[in-house]
């Protein structure tokens, strides 16, 4: 009985999700495009621009504006 | 009770062991990236020193160290120094394609092997970490592991190691 305390909890180690391990070869699906962030690059800059402006806060991002919100 | 618990610990253990400094090599034939019905294995390299090395095209880090290895492979001949990529893109066309545009980039062929792993039985049998992994091999062992990619500095360093090797 003593020893299926440390027994059972190593066999139910092997249901558990937390094992699956990311093969190196795998980790191509999270370089992919769409797992990124911000999938878009241009979209992330403007979004950036119009952030910047809603909340008053720091500049435009690396956008240069009169802060109109337009672009 | 003991030694079912050991091989039980054991067993967890040999499947994350991996290829370290020291380890033998694990050979295996695998084709040419481009020239599919050659095939690659690292015995068939007759060089007294072998850099193997791990790659993929989605890999910023392995991206970064292919000019280096155009550059190192250019310093040794073949039969002394040979680096034998490995690509384990999901599609060999995605390889191929970053090695053309790697040629007229740095305006040089690409002087090293690639070999294809297309079922990334390599990977599984080495099991880095992350891409790219690199081994230095001499003699049917494993000299060096480098993990992560190579940079100007390090290339120096691996230069002279691999002439000190050489010698």
């Amino acid at each position: 009985m003593r020893y299926l305390v440390f027994i059972l909890p190593l066999l139910f180690l092997g249901c558990s999700k937390k094992l699956v391990r990311v093969e190196t070869y795998e980790k191509e699906n999270f370089a992919k495009e769409r797992m990124q962030f911000s999938p878009m690059s241009v979209r992330d800059e403007f979004e950036g621009h119009l952030f910047g402006i809603r909340e008053s806060a720091v500049g435009g991002e690396s956008s240069f504006s009169g802060g109109c919100g337009c672009k | 009770m003991f030694r079912l618990i050991m091989l039980m610990l054991f067993s967890v253990s040999l499947s994350f062991a991996v290829v370290r400094s020291g380890d033998d090599i694990i050979d295996f034939s695998l084709p040419n990236l481009h020239e599919s019905s050659k095939k690659i294995s690292i015995t068939s390299t007759s060089s007294k020193v072998i850099l193997l090395n791990l790659w993929a095209s989605w890999c910023p880090g392995c991206k970064a160290e292919m000019p280096l290895f155009i550059h190192l492979q250019s310093k040794f001949n073949k039969k002394d120094f040979t680096i034998l990529t490995v690509n384990v893109d999901s599609k060999s066309e995605k390889a191929l394609k970053y090695l053309t545009k790697l040629e007229k980039k740095v305006n040089l062929p690409v002087n090293f092997i690639t070999a294809y792993d297309e079922h990334k039985n390599v990977v599984k049998a080495y099991k880095p970490v992350g891409l790219p992994a690199s081994y230095l091999i001499v003699d049917g062992k494993v000299k060096k592991f480098i993990m992560g990619s190579l940079t100007k500095k390090s290339e120096m360093r691996l230069e002279e190691e691999i002439k000190s090797l050489l010698k």
